[in-house]
C-alpha cells in the first residue's frame, strides 16, 4: 500500500501552519489528568495550536481559557500546574470563576473603560469535555460533537480505565527534533519494536501471542473515517511483580499491556494495569516536537509510602524507551526532501494508511 | 552503660564502605556485627525480625539503605528500629572536618573528606558522601542523599527525601522542598517545588502533580 503522505507533510512549514489550524484547533485535543486539577483554584497551562490555554478549576468546575489577560495579553497563570485564583500578574486584575474581570485595581483613576467596553472584558473561554479522569479541550468556536471523533466503545474504555488513575502523577516534556506525525505513526507500529526496543520492550511482550488483539481488526482495510482513527488493544505482557502492586486496585486482567491511539496525537498505555502512560506529541514546527509524558500508578488502596520513587522510576524507564525511537526519528526527520520516494507500507500498516488518508481529509477542509 | 557493639543493617555502597573499613569510623571488627540484604524491599520486609534478634541494651544500631532516598518505605525500618528501644549512631568518617557548632540528629553518614560548615544542622538518617562540601547555616532534613563531590552554599535548606547526585552543586540561599532530585552538575538556586526530578540526560525536569505536591484541597479564601 503507498501512503497517502507526502514528505512535504513532514517539512513544510506551510502544511505545519495548516494543521494547527484544521486538526489542532477543530479537534478535541488531550489536555490534562482531572486528577492534575482536581481542586478549588488549581491549574494547569497548556499550548494547543499555537494558543496559550490555561484549563483552571474555578468553584469546582474545570474550565478552559485563552491564558492571556485582556489588557496587555499577559498570561495569567504561567507555571505548568498549579493552584492559585485567576489574578493578572501585571497589574492585578481579578478575574471571576467565569473569567470574567471581576475588580480593576484603581479602574476608574486609571483607565476610565467605557461601559460596553467594561462588560466586554473577559478571558476567551473553550469547550472542555472531561472523559473519566481525562481532561479534552477544543478551540473552535463550533465544535464538532466529542462522539464524532471517539467511537462510543473507546469513550466507555477511557471512562472505565482512567477511573483508575492514582491521584498524584508526574510530568515531563521532552524536546525532540521530527515532525510530531513520526512520532504517533511510530507508536501505531509495533513490529519496529524488536529492532529499535530489543532490550528495553520487547522482551516484556510475551512470545505466544504473535498478534495484537484488537477491538477493529474484522477488515484490516484502513479506514479514515475520523473516529476509526482512535482504537485500542490489549497483549499479554510479563509485568514483574513489585510489593507495590498489592497496596493499589489496578485495571483489568493480570500480565497485560493496553494500548490506546487516541487521534491526532496521543498514544495511552498501561502496564498491567497498574501503571498509566499519556504520551503526546505536540507540534512545535513541521521538524520539532515537544514529547509531552504524563504518568499516574493505580488509585492505592493504603498510603504508598514509596511512591515518589516509584512514579520516578517507571517515567525514567518510559523515557529511555522513547530515546531509543528519538535517534532513529531525527534520524529519519533529517533525511526528508521534497523529492524523497514515496512511503510502501506492508499490509499490517493499514492503521499508518488510514491516519494519513484521515489526516488529509481534514486539512483539506476549508478555512 | 553505653552499648559496646554496633549493629549494621542494610545495602548499598555506603554499607559496604562502612564493612570494609570499620576503623575510618571509629570502630573496632570486634564491635562491628553486620546484617545485609538483598534489597530493599527485603529490608522493609524483614528488619523487624533482624533486630528482633538483639538487645537494645546490648547494640547500637545504624542503617544504612542505598542512594534511592525518595523510596518513603525506608521510613519502616527507622521507625521500627525506634520502636523496639534502639540507639540509633552516627557513623562520621575520621577525615570529616566538622565545624563545632555543627548540630547531627541520629543515624547519620558522613563520608572520607566531608566539610561542614558552622551553624548547619543534619536531621536523621541522612547520608553525605565522600567529599561532599556544606556551607555554614545549611539545614538538611532526614532522609536525604548528597552524593560525592555535592556542594550546598550556605544558608540553602533541604527538605526530607532530596537526592543530590554526584559533584550536584547548589547555589547559596537555594531551598529544594521535599522529593527533589537532582542529577545535572548546576549550579542550581532559587526554590525547587517538591517532587521535581532533574535527571542527569534531561533537558526539562519532571514535576510531581497532585493533592501536596502543586494543589492543597484546603485553598485559603
Amino acid at each position: 500500500m503507498q501512503s497517502a503522505l507526502r514528505p512535504k507533510h513532514y517539512i513544510s512549514q506551510e502544511i505545519f501552519r495548516q494543521e494547527q489550524v484544521k486538526l489542532f484547533s477543530r479537534l478535541w485535543i488531550f489536555a490534562c489528568f482531572k486528577s492534575a486539577v482536581d481542586a478549588d483554584q488549581a491549574f494547569a497551562t497548556r499550548r494547543i495550536a499555537d494558543r496559550n490555554i490555561l484549563i483552571q478549576n474555578a468553584a469546582g468546575k474545570i474550565r478552559a481559557f485563552e491564558n492571556s489577560c485582556p489588557h496587555r495579553l499577559m498570561p495569567i497563570q504561567s507555571a505548568p500546574f498549579g493552584q492559585s485564583r485567576m489574578i493578572c500578574p501585571y497589574h492585578g486584575w481579578i478575574f471571576d470563576d467565569d473569567g470574567l474581570v471581576k475588580t480593576i485595581p484603581k479602574e476608574q483613576q486609571l483607565y476610565q473603560y467605557c461601559s460596553n467596553e467594561r462588560k466586554s472584558l473577559g478571558l476567551h473561554e473553550y469547550a472542555v469535555e472531561i472523559i473519566g479522569n481525562m481532561v479534552f479541550v477544543n478551540l473552535d468556536t463550533n465544535p464538532l460533537p466529542i462522539s464524532a471523533q471517539f467511537a462510543p466503545e473507546l469513550i466507555e474504555r477511557l471512562t472505565d480505565i482512567s477511573g483508575f488513575f492514582g491521584e498524584v502523577s508526574v510530568h515531563q516534556t521532552i524536546p525532540v527534533n521530527y515532525n510530531w506525525k513520526l512520532n504517533f505513526e511510530n507508536v501505531l507500529d509495533h513490529q519496529h519494536i524488536p529492532y529499535v526496543h530489543p532490550k528495553t520492550f520487547q522482551p516484556l511482550v510475551m512470545k505466544s501471542k504473535a498478534d495484537h488483539v484488537q477491538n477493529h481488526e474484522q477488515h484490516p482495510t484502513p479506514s479514515a473515517h475520523l473516529s476509526n482513527q482512535s482504537w485500542f488493544s490489549s497483549t499479554a505482557m510479563k509485568v514483574q511483580p513489585w510489593p507495590w502492586h498489592e497496596l493499589v486496585t489496578p485495571f483489568g486482567p493480570k500480565d497485560t499491556y493496553h494500548n490506546h491511539f487516541i487521534f491526532p496525537n496521543v498514544n495511552f498505555i498501561s502496564v498491567g494495569g497498574l501503571v498509566f502512560l499519556v504520551q503526546q506529541f505536540e507540534p512545535v514546527s513541521a521538524s520539532q516536537t515537544l514529547v509531552r509524558f504524563s504518568l499516574c500508578a493505580a488509585k492505592p488502596i493504603k498510603r504508598i509510602n514509596a511512591l515518589p520513587a516509584i512514579l520516578r522510576g517507571h517515567l525514567k524507564g518510559e523515557v529511555e524507551v522513547l530515546m531509543e525511537d528519538v535517534a532513529h526519528l531525527q534520524n529519519l526527520q533529517n533525511g526528508l526532501r521534497e523529492n524523497s520516494p514515496e512511503v510502501h507500507h506492508g499490509q499490517y500498516e493499514h492503521r499508518l494508511v488510514g491516519f494519513g488518508q484521515a489526516y488529509l481529509d481534514l486539512l483539506a477542509i476549508e478555512d | 552503660m553505653k552499648p559496646q557493639k554496633l549493629l549494621l543493617i542494610g545495602i548499598g555502597e555506603v554499607f559496604e564502605f562502612i564493612e570494609d573499613d570499620p576503623g575510618s569510623f571509629g570502630l573496632a571488627e570486634s564491635e562491628l556485627i553486620k546484617h545485609k540484604f538483598e534489597n530493599v524491599d527485603q529490608v522493609s520486609a524483614l528488619a523487624g525480625n533482624v533486630l528482633k534478634n538483639f538487645d537494645p541494651k546490648e547494640v547500637t544500631l545504624f542503617v544504612s539503605l542505598d542512594s534511592n532516598a525518595l523510596n518513603h518505605a525506608r521510613l519502616e525500618v527507622y521507625g521500627r528500629a525506634r520502636l523496639f528501644g534502639f540507639s540509633m549512631a552516627n557513623l562520621i568518617h575520621h577525615s570529616a572536618i566538622l565545624s563545632p557548632s555543627v548540630q547531627l540528629a541520629d543515624n547519620i553518614y558522613i563520608g572520607p573528606y566531608v566539610q561542614i560548615g558552622p551553624s548547619s544542622e543534619i536531621a536523621g538518617n541522612s547520608f553525605l558522601c565522600a567529599s561532599s562540601r556544606l556551607g555554614a547555616s545549611v539545614k538538611i532534613s532526614s532522609h536525604c542523599w548528597l552524593g560525592a563531590g555535592v556542594t550546598v552554599g550556605s544558608g540553602s535548606t533541604i527538605a526530607s527525601h532530596v537526592v543530590l547526585g554526584d559533584n550536584t552543586q547548589i547555589d547559596k540561599q537555594t531551598e529544594l522542598e521535599h522529593h527533589v532530585l537532582i542529577e545535572k552538575s548546576g549550579p542550581w538556586s532559587g526554590k525547587w517545588t517538591a517532587g521535581t526530578f532533574l535527571e542527569k540526560h534531561s533537558t526539562n525536569p519532571a514535576i510531581t502533580v497532585g493533592p501536596s505536591y502543586t494543589y492543597s484541597r484546603m485553598l485559603k479564601k
